[in-house]
């Protein structure tokens, strides 16, 4: 029978106001989950160990913790694998990042729900109910499939690095849950809803980082969304935002050169602040990083020009 | 979480073809650099191009290759950013040579493209119906996109390494800055393990430097906001860039040129930002390589770097 | 409960499983909860559950006892039958003064009339 060592986050506010941590050891049969693993301790060892948790089954979105510093679903998460994966037979077991911890592993995650509320996360149909169904073709909703898998377990936003840098940041899961709305063709509201996600803090906030494709359990990729409500942000005419700006840059400098114009990037963003930051323009100026005056032009720039003319979105 | 525990797994090249420590042959790749290593960070394709024949490495051009659109065309027009990187990577096929990158974010926009068009015929179909369409040519998927940094971090690279490095590093202590889009989402990079990432550790070492460790490797730089919301992306590059700092590295080294202008080009707005001071070199991969192998300064062009390299030129002994 | 207030029972056992409910019953009157504290006290709640499944545990085992035939998922392996003349009731059972009291209600039937289960 293996043993294990579990080297979990403490935080008792009733008792103090200092986390800290403690090691419990385990002895337990081959199959065990984090989340197992967690109740047992409650239960045999320390009454006051708290996790939230439900189904067991990965499909309730409770239990999101970090194993090894990796945010997981404990209830997903086999303790033999951690072990094996990292040559170890302690396994650290932290509460979620980027969120305050209230006991234990639990966390407050009254940010995350405002943030879910804010994209009004419901269909909004056009109109009163019809007299029968409204009837959808399967490849429309194909579409939103991977965002309507969304359990809203939060792990997304445990190592999202927006949300470090900027609490206000909206965020992976709420913005999956918008494209599933704005992407759904019963909907009548893309335009409002392209334009309520592209303000501050919005859709052109997010880093590229791709923690959340990486941790989501549920293969949600929101991401991918994300970079989905900007098409739709384009399809729709909402492009006034730095962001969207910033990716217009980009699309003139393949029409007219096939490589990106960085002369015409910085002043095209941001058209009023970029003039104003002459000290650092100057300073890149001395360190050579004035882009040639003369365009750089690709051969067989005419393809990409049919290509950007011919090729249709589908967002 | 980051750590230094090299657990030892083999390290495979996508292409399948690991270089030749016997340098028997020089291998061939379509060079794609992308648009920043050619304009701001031209220092980055310099050295690349000195480097190759010391790494048996041939770079053939790509004239007519687009820039990758970055993360951006993605965000504004998918079909349009799937369509340009299937048309960068059926030139590659036309001249029957995978692809060799230097940059986090192509890497990543390549091989996303390619994954998604092999994944599905009737979208590749789709896209080589838009590319006829064009006049240019359909990809097949045959070939495969690789980051320098792949291609010499694997047991015959570090080899090469260890036989070309006449200077080494002369035990220089490095930050290895991974950043994002090499390692995530590893479902479409796959070279390593993304929270445990080895490759710059490997080359340091093979290259005769130390590895100042740290934590937010993987974190990200900021850069794909840098200029729409700057506030953000400086309160990012801290993390890294104050780690590195506070871990006794004499630079940080980096595979991607927009982390390099993010850490090294906005270097002094972040200590403005964040109230405090990092005065920490930055290192594209390259030139890391190239001061171990003995590659001229000159063509390394550092007195492009905003942030002065002298006490890594010191260290290293040049 | 699950090796002997199973699908399949004895009354033998299901005897023993009585006196063991109502043993750890009267072990509950003095149940500690081991988490002192106010902030999301899971100890509590387990706790509060646990003395709730008690009392269902022993309605279970009191009306299983009590039914001498099989019917359904009540399967008892010392009564194999089902005995529609003495048994076709509800079982309804009352939690007073800590015991459980017994009671029975007719059945309603209507349009299906019980019936052998053959294949």
């Amino acid at each position: 029978m293996p043993t294990t060592t579990l080297d979990v986050f403490r935080y008792q506010p009733d008792t103090s106001e200092t986390a800290y941590r403690q090691a419990f050891e385990l002895e337990h049969g081959d199959d065990l989950t984090l989340l197992d693993a967690i109740l047992r301790l409650q239960n045999e060892q320390d009454g006051t160990l708290a996790i939230r948790y439900s189904c067991r089954s990965s499909i309730c979105g409770s239990c999101a913790c970090k194993a090894n510093g990796k945010t997981v679903l404990a209830c997903m998460t086999q303790v033999e694998d951690v072990k094996r994966e990292y040559e170890s037979d302690t396994v650290a077991v932290d509460p979620m990042g980027n969120f305050a911890p209230l006991k234990d592993l639990i966390v407050d995650l009254d940010p995350f729900w405002e943030k879910f509320k804010s994209v009004k996360p419901y269909l909004i149909p056009d109109g009163p109910p019809p007299e029968r169904e409204r009837i959808v073709p399967k490849e429309a909703m194909q579409k939103i499939y991977k965002e309507s898998r969304c359990i809203l377990c939060a792990a997304c936003y445990s190592e999202c690095n927006s949300f470090t840098a900027d609490p206000e940041f909206v965020g992976p899961a709420a913005f999956a849950w918008g494209y599933r709305f704005a992407g759904d063709v019963r909907d009548s509201q893309r335009k409002q809803r392209a334009k309520l996600y592209s303000g501050d803090h919005g859709v052109w906030d997010c880093t590229r980082c791709m923690y959340c494709n990486e941790r989501c359990p549920k293969g949600v990729d929101p991401r991918d969304a994300i970079e989905k409500l900007g098409g739709v942000a384009f399809a729709e005419g909402v492009t006034r935002d730095k962001g969207a700006r910033h990716a217009k840059a980009f699309l003139i400098s393949m029409r007219t050169g096939g490589k990106l114009n960085e002369t015409l990037l910085v002043p095209f963003t941001d058209p009023i602040g970029a003039p104003l930051d002459t000290p650092f323009a100057l300073q890149m100026l001395r360190h050579g990083k004035a882009p040639s005056p003369i365009p750089h032009r690709i051969k067989k720039l005419n393809e990409v020009k049919a290509l950007m003319k011919n090729v249709k979105e589908t967002i | 979480m980051a750590t230094t525990v090299d657990s030892g797994q083999a390290l495979e090249d996508p292409t399948g073809t690991a270089p030749d420590p016997q340098g028997r042959g020089l291998r061939q790749f379509a060079y794609y650099p992308g648009c920043i290593a050619e304009f701001s960070s031209k220092e980055l394709d310099k050295t690349t191009k000195a480097l190759a024949p010391m790494l048996d490495i041939e770079l053939l051009p790509l004239p007519a290759a687009t820039c990758c659109g970055a993360g951006d065309i993605a965000e504004a027009k998918p079909n349009l950013y799937l369509t340009l990187n299937v048309r960068i990577l059926s030139q590659a096929e036309e001249m029957g040579v995978d692809v060799l990158t230097i940059c986090n974010v192509c890497t990543l926009n390549l091989r996303r493209a390619n994954k998604m068009v092999r994944d599905d015929p009737r979208l590749l179909e789709k896209v080589n119906e838009e590319l006829v369409k064009a006049g240019a040519r359909p990809y097949e998927g045959t070939k495969e996109v690789t980051h320098l940094l792949w291609y010499l971090a694997t047991e015959e690279g570090l080899s090469l390494l260890e036989r070309h490095g006449p200077r080494g590093l002369n035990g220089l202590r490095v930050a290895p800055y991974y950043g994002c889009q090499l390692l995530r989402p590893s479902s479409v990079m796959g070279f390593e393990d993304p929270d445990r990432p080895q490759s710059l550790e490997r080359l340091i070492v093979a290259l005769g430097g130390e590895v100042a460790d740290y934590e937010a490797k993987s974190k990200c730089c900021g850069f794909p906001i840098i200029l729409a919301r700057t506030e953000v992306a400086l309160k990012e590059s801290h993390v890294a860039l104050s780690q590195s700092r506070d871990a006794g590295a004499d630079c940080m080294v980096t595979p991607c040129p927009l982390c390099h202008l993010a850490m090294d080009a906005y270097q002094r707005k972040a200590e403005a930002a964040n109230a405090t001071e990092y005065n920490m070199p930055v290192l594209h991969l390259p030139q890391l390589i190239g001061l171990a192998l003995g590659l001229d300064t000159e063509v390394m062009d550092f007195k492009r770097h905003l942030v002065p390299v002298d006490r890594v030129l010191e260290t290293v002994g040049v | 409960m699950q090796e002997k207030v199973g699908v399949f029972r004895t009354g033998s056992e299901l005897s023993e499983a009585q006196a063991t409910v109502e043993r750890l019953r009267e072990k509950y009157k003095s149940v500690v909860v081991t988490d002192k504290g106010r902030t999301f006290n899971q100890s509590l709640i387990h706790t509060i559950e646990t003395g709730y499944l008690l009392d269902l545990a022993l309605t279970m085992v009191t009306g299983a006892v009590e039914r001498t035939e099989s019917r359904g998922a009540h399967s008892r392996l010392d009564y194999t039958e089902r005995d529609d003349e003495n048994w076709i009731k509800h079982t309804l059972a009352y939690l007073e003064d800590d015991q459980i009291r017994l009671d029975y209600s007719e059945v309603t039937m209507t349009k299906y009339e019980p019936q052998v289960r053959s294949y």
